[in-house]
């Protein structure tokens, strides 16, 4: 999960740092003992997008392998391809918590206390 | 007399209770019925698979938080599309109060035109406007249903409304259960602030000041029944996140009330050996197929600033769809912009000039719930008329956005980029293949079905099964037919009804 993270939260300069990193893989994996029958799913959308981002690069280099310039540009190649359901999959979690890390929200102009923490508590 | 809640989780060993009426499931049906006839004077049992979260422990959680604690299965609950259906993101809550918890509050009453459809073509002649206004009214004094001024309105919601003043029709104020609601906008999340009044928050106090007992983390997995009629139920309690089993569970009763939601009370009929005569069990689920349409605007609009859901727009009920506002976590906004590192970090920082609006089918369902493997297995077959209404109702919101001045929009179409005015002229919407939709439904309905006889339903029009006397279902799976509108006040209201009736029968 990390190794996606890393490139889809890059900026130009590299991926945020270790500590938010930390919190999100933590907290993802949280979320993932919480839902049920659903962690299968996601952890197969997971291992399936590492399983074809080698095919549809055609570098037949795995993910975990790439350097951080050439796993966003694998994952681009991705979403353009017909695994983009994967990607979309992954992602979608990862955004979710990501961006409720106050200062990640703060960085994209989100200011609303209640969908991060909440208001007065 | 005052009643109880006792989590599960926290018992040892096996759990017997005997009442006079258990009721299984907590959500819009379940706890309405429990209120009811506990005021009554009945000894009613209330039995959840979820955990209870007090207001004030889900309104401290983070929106992901509550998605693994009260949704159902983090929210990745799914129709799967049979033919050319799209695979549809089918939400529910599990917690105490049931998706009631997580709605935006959105209050509509059964249309006219829909009970007058139930009584001309299924017999439902009971179910009349006038008949059921006692109910609705009920209804709506309880949860404190109230219209949405436009003060209210997001600016996301203002620029759809601005589009669509444009193209020639009106948004109207929605109505929604809410009591001094401050327009925090996290209502899908659970209400922080105690201002959205749902069952939880307004049937749960009066069920337990008439004495009714809730018992959290336990699952319900069958029907008992003796000669006829209906005893009671078994199932297990369970503990924690892994809802590990912790003991036997048997509740004996004079009467059985299955209100676990459409996905789920078919499966307890089913494994009861109740229900299937008839052919219909688990079959006519409808599901609203909705579809969110997000586009940019130059200005900042800070969607999520205002009341999550104020209006809404019937202007194309003739061709089964209804436009209704809301918005999405900005995470999910982000996540669903093509991009990776930094052109995703770009997308996302314009996630402020985002603006959000639903639309959603008026189905002729096609959706059918079954257990395969001891698991929940929903299969959606999309219906032609309704295939060939989801590029309509994109492109109708698509232009309404941009009459209302958004730069690009954003289609729910995997892997296509953010179109313009020009590109969107353009596309050949029509033979994007179903699958290639993102589509999510927060309303499935009717795989239990109320009718008139016992070849064409599961249940009789007082809720009571046709096969097993003293078994009555009472949720969103007995309502036959889609409503084309949001569904929390009918379900409530037929609960409410279905109530009153076994309230007034003498027990056999
Ligand atoms: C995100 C979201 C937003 C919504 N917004 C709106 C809105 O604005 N307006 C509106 O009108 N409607 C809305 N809805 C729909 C509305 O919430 C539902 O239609 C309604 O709550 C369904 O009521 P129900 O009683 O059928 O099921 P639920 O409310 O889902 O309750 C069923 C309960 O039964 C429990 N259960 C299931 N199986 C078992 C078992 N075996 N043993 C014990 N318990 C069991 C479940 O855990 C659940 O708590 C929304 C739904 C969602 C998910
Ligand atoms: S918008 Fe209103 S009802 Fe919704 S969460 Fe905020 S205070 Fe509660």
């Amino acid at each position: 999960m990390r190794v996606v993270a890393e490139a889809v939260f890059s900026d130009g300069e590299g991926p945020p740092d270790a500590d938010r990193m930390d919190w999100l893989i933590r907290d993802v994996d949280d979320f993932l003992e919480h839902i049920g029958d659903s962690r299968r799913s996601v952890i197969g959308a997971l291992f399936g997008l590492h399983a074809v981002t080698p095919v549809v690069t055609r570098s037949g280099q795995s993910l975990a392998r790439m350097s951080i310039p050439e796993r966003i540009e694998a994952l681009t190649k991705v979403e353009e391809s017909f695994a983009s359901g994967l990607l979309l999959a992954v992602k979608a979690l990862l955004c979710i918590i990501y961006y409720e890390h106050p200062d990640a929200g703060r960085e994209i102009g989100f200011d609303a206390g209640c969908l991060t923490e909440v208001a007065g508590s | 007399m005052s009643g109880s809640i006792t989590q599960g989780g926290t018992l040892d060993g096996d759990l017997e209770l005997d009442c006079d009426v258990v009721v299984v499931g907590s959500g819009a049906g379940g706890m309405v019925v429990a209120a009811e006839l506990a005021e009554a004077g009945h000894d009613v049992v209330i039995l959840e698979e979820g955990r209870h979260y007090t207001p004030e422990e889900y309104g401290a959680m983070r929106p992901s938080e509550s998605m693994r604690h009260l949704w159902r299965d983090g929210a990745l609950t799914f129709a799967v599309g049979m033919d050319d259906s799209p695979m549809i993101n089918v939400t529910m809550g599990r917690a105490v109060g049931g998706s009631s918890v997580l709605t935006g509050g959105v209050c509509f009453r059964t249309p006219g035109y829909i009970l007058d459809d139930w009584a001309k073509r299924l017999g439902l002649s009971d179910l009349t406007e006038a008949s059921m206004d006692p109910c609705f009214t009920a209804v709506e004094k309880s949860v404190h249903v109230e219209e949405v001024p436009v003060s209210m309105r997001s600016k996301s919601t203002l620029m759809f409304a601005r589009g669509a003043e444009q193209q020639g029709f009106k948004l109207k104020p929605l109505r929604r259960n809410t009591k001094n609601c401050n327009g925090c906008g996290r209502c899908n999340f659970g209400c922080p602030h105690g201002a959205k009044l749902s069952v939880d928050a307004a049937y749960l106090p009066r069920a337990l000041a008439a004495g009714a007992r809730l018992y959290s983390e336990c699952f319900v997995d069958r029907v008992t029944s003796d000669g006829g009629r209906a005893t009671g139920v078994v199932g297990r309690l369970t503990r924690g996140s892994s809802r590990r089993k912790t003991g036997r569970l048997t509740v004996r009763a004079r009467r059985v009330v299955v209100a676990a939601g459409s996905y789920f009370s078919p499966g307890i009929l089913a494994r009861s050996g109740v229900g299937k005569q008839s052919g219909q069990l688990g079959r006519n689920m409808t599901l609203h197929p909705g579809f969110r349409m997000m586009a940019r605007f130059d200005e900042r609009l800070d969607g999520w600033k205002g009341a999550l859901q104020s209006a809404y727009s019937d202007e194309y009920e003739k061709d089964h769809i209804t436009m209704v506002g809301l918005f999405i976590p900005p995470g999910v906004i982000a996540a669903t912009m093509k991009g990776v590192g930094p052109k995703h970090l770009a997308k996302a920082r314009g996630v402020p000039h985002v603006a959000v609006f639903g639309g959603m089918i008026h189905d002729e369902g096609g959706g059918t719930v079954r257990n395969v493997l001891g698991r929940t297995f929903a299969t959606y077959k999309m219906h032609p008329r309704d295939r060939a209404t989801m590029p309509k109702v994109v492109r109708i919101m698509a232009e309404t956005f941009f009459a209302g001045g958004a730069k690009e929009v954003y289609l729910p179409i995997l892997g296509l980029d953010a179109v313009t005015p020009d590109s969107l002229r353009t596309l050949d919407l029509d033979h994007i293949p179903a699958k290639r939709y993102e589509c999510s439904s927060q309303h499935p309905l009717g795989t239990c079905r109320m009718g008139s006889t016992a070849a064409h339903s599961v249940v009789d029009p007082s809720g009571e099964s046709w096969e097993l006397s003293g078994l009555f279902v009472a949720d969103g799976s007995i309502v036959p037919t889609s409503l084309g509108v949001n569904p929390q006040v009918t379900i409530m209201s037929m609960a409410t009804r279905i109530a009153w009736k076994m309230r007034d029968r003498p027990y056999d």
